[in-house]
């Protein structure tokens, strides 16, 4: 495949924020290759002129009025990793000093 | 003496709890029971808590004895795929990233269940954010299918798939993004729904690519396939993608017959490649509706080729935006011992989600990515129109279209593992009709000859966007000239 591009894992992990091993980054190469030979049947396809189409039922899609509606309240945080007592989510340092 | 519950279609339960011959807890007792001793040998739940499905049994009758209608699925076991919220309890996407994630709320679909008396029984296994074909990607492990267990159910809803085809439930539900519905029902010889777009409510349902999930039933039959689907089906403010149409009457189109009902078959599918059991026993059921008064046609679909790439362009690219909030900061998992927040994130992902997640995520990264998103996702979407454009040609010409649900039967377990391509091509008739937003169905169709024993197979019906009723019309009249639907796996009967 000389015109199509090369997707090295590890661009795209980074990208993505996923850690990956030696292992699995040599396997995804490889398995990616092949995948996007399958892919690149598209890119023959003449599209000229063709709107994308991101949803199926384009007409139906509406918003909501733009009104106060009652959401989840604090039990959310139920669900957190770390909280500050279960008032807020806590995280490490954002910003280095 | 009536037949045991589990040999008695949902309706007949709802019906025999409503009339008091039955109750709800002796109903619940007795698939629990059953569960006990067959659900270890198939592992289609990751969990069941008998003391709350009794309870809500219980809950159920007591309405009852109160005189309040219980509803129109009064006392059935509807087993849930692990994929929906059902509020306090626990919803993993069979990951370990979600492995302690309670549900904050309901889903609107278990909300109506609720209302119709149906008992929310269990959580379903599932591969790792739907994303697979075989149920093999689930961080608990796979699930066995019924007809033999070395091979897998189908997938990504292969848990529900296997419970109802076992008789470990009477319906369940599923999700289905690429054929995740429509593959395992077919894999598992039961019938599998998905409707259009936009006819049932999200809200609940963790996302995996949104423009195309939708969520639907699994049932051993066309009657009770209609009656779970007329529940679930409904607008729903807290969903802007779900359709303001009104809910389709499926029972009156099951009785309505045939007559006239044009199928069009897609030369496209039915090819000399295509496995030559599957392909007869296609063909001999679309003959069998035909006998009750449908006529064959042949259609074109030109760029059914197109379908698979096109549908794991936008699958994955859509996957790797919605999985990006699993970041280890607000749910469920966060790795240890990391004190640098872009670590945290890399390293939270990396333990929490396993191989199939991760290739996706990649892929969709590289999609969406700057100098490719334009040659691979934004052609995606172009070829979208066009694939949309074909289903519309073709529906001039007919009221259904039928074909295979899967490729093949059901496969060994391991046997895709490694081949990602292959495990892929399981959604080569199922995944253009998410694509376009149409609903179908898998209904069985017949049996190929298994190592160790007859492996099902599926009939495809798809309909244009909001016509469930000529797919039940068509699939009632298949079901009348037939019995596959009421084939049991071996071991499975008693």
């Amino acid at each position: 495949m000389s015109e199509g591009p090369s997707l090295d894992p590890a661009v795209f992990a980074r990208l993505a924020r996923l850690e990956l091993s030696d292992e699995e980054r040599r396997r995804y190469a490889k398995e990616f290759e092949s995948l996007l030979n399958y892919f690149n049947q598209i890119r023959e396809v003449d599209t000229t002129g063709v709107e994308p189409m991101v949803y199926a039922l384009e007409a139906s899609l509406r918003a909501r009025a733009d009104a106060i509606a009652p959401s989840v309240g604090r039990e959310i945080l139920k669900n957190a990793p770390a909280t500050e007592g279960g008032e807020f989510f806590s995280v490490p340092k954002v910003i280095e000093s | 003496m009536t037949a045991a519950f589990h040999l008695q279609t949902a309706g007949g339960i709802a019906d025999a709890v409503r009339a008091r011959r039955a109750s709800a807890t002796e109903v619940a007792k007795s698939f629990l029971d059953r569960a006990a001793a067959l659900n270890p040998s198939l592992f289609a739940f990751i969990e069941l808590q008998r003391d709350d499905i009794l309870a809500q049994a219980r809950a159920i009758d007591t309405n009852i004895s109160n005189g309040k209608d219980p509803g129109a699925l009064a006392g059935v076991p509807v087993a849930i795929k692990d994929i929906l919220c059902i509020r306090g309890g626990l919803v993993t996407c069979g990951s370990k990233i979600l492995k302690n994630y309670r549900a904050p709320y309901d889903a609107t679909v278990i909300r109506k269940l609720r209302d119709a008396g149906a008992i929310l029984y269990g959580r379903t296994n599932m591969d790792e954010f739907a994303m697979g074909s075989s149920t093999e990607h689930s961080c608990y492990g796979p699930t066995r299918n019924p007809w033999d267990t070395t091979c897998v159910p189908g997938g990504s809803s292969g848990g529900s798939a296997a419970a109802v085809a076992a008789r470990l439930a009477p319906l369940s539900l599923g999700t289905d993004t690429g054929g995740s519905i429509r593959q395992p029902a077919s894999l598992c010889g039961i019938v599998g729904l998905k409707p259009t777009y936009g006819r049932v409510s999200r809200y609940g349902l963790i996302a995996f690519a949104s423009s195309l999930d939708q969520i639907g039933p699994f049932a051993t039959n066309i009657d009770d396939c209609a009656l779970i689907t007329e529940i679930l089906c409904g607008v729903d403010p807290r969903d802007s993608t779900s359709v303001d149409a009104p809910v389709p009457d499926l029972r009156a189109a099951i009785r309505r017959g045939v007559n006239g009902l044009r199928i069009g078959v897609p030369k496209q599918w039915m090819t000399n490649e295509l496995d030559s059991t599957v392909r007869e026993s296609v063909n001999l059921a679309i003959d069998g509706i035909c006998a009750a008064g449908a006529t064959r046609v042949e259609v074109d679909l030109p760029r059914a080729h197109l379908a698979i790439p096109t549908y794991y362009l936008v699958a994955t690219a859509e996957a790797s935006s919605n999985l990006a909030r699993f970041d280890g900061i607000r749910f469920a998992h966060r790795a240890s011992g990391v004190h640098a927040l872009i670590e945290l994130y890399g390293k939270t992902r990396d333990e929490g989600f396993g191989e199939e997640v991760k290739r996706r995520i990649l892929l969709g990264t590289f999609v969406l990515s700057a100098g490719y998103a334009e040659a691979y996702y934004n052609k995606a979407l172009q070829v979208r129109r066009l694939l949309k454009d074909d289903f519309e040609n073709a529906f001039a010409h007919c009221d259904v279209i039928a074909g295979p649900a899967s490729p093949t039967p059901t496969f060994e377990i391991g046997s895709k593992s490694n081949d990602p391509l292959s495990m892929y091509l399981c959604d080569l008739f199922t995944a253009a009709i998410n694509l376009v937003g149409l609903p179908g169905i898998s209904v069985p169709c017949g049996f190929a000859k298994g190592k160790n024993g007859p492996l099902p197979l599926g009939l495809q019906i798809v309909a244009p966007a909001l016509r469930e009723d000529s797919i039940f019309a068509a699939a009632a009249a298949h079901e009348s000239a037939t019995d596959w639907h009421r084939r049991i796996p071996a071991g499975f009967e008693t």
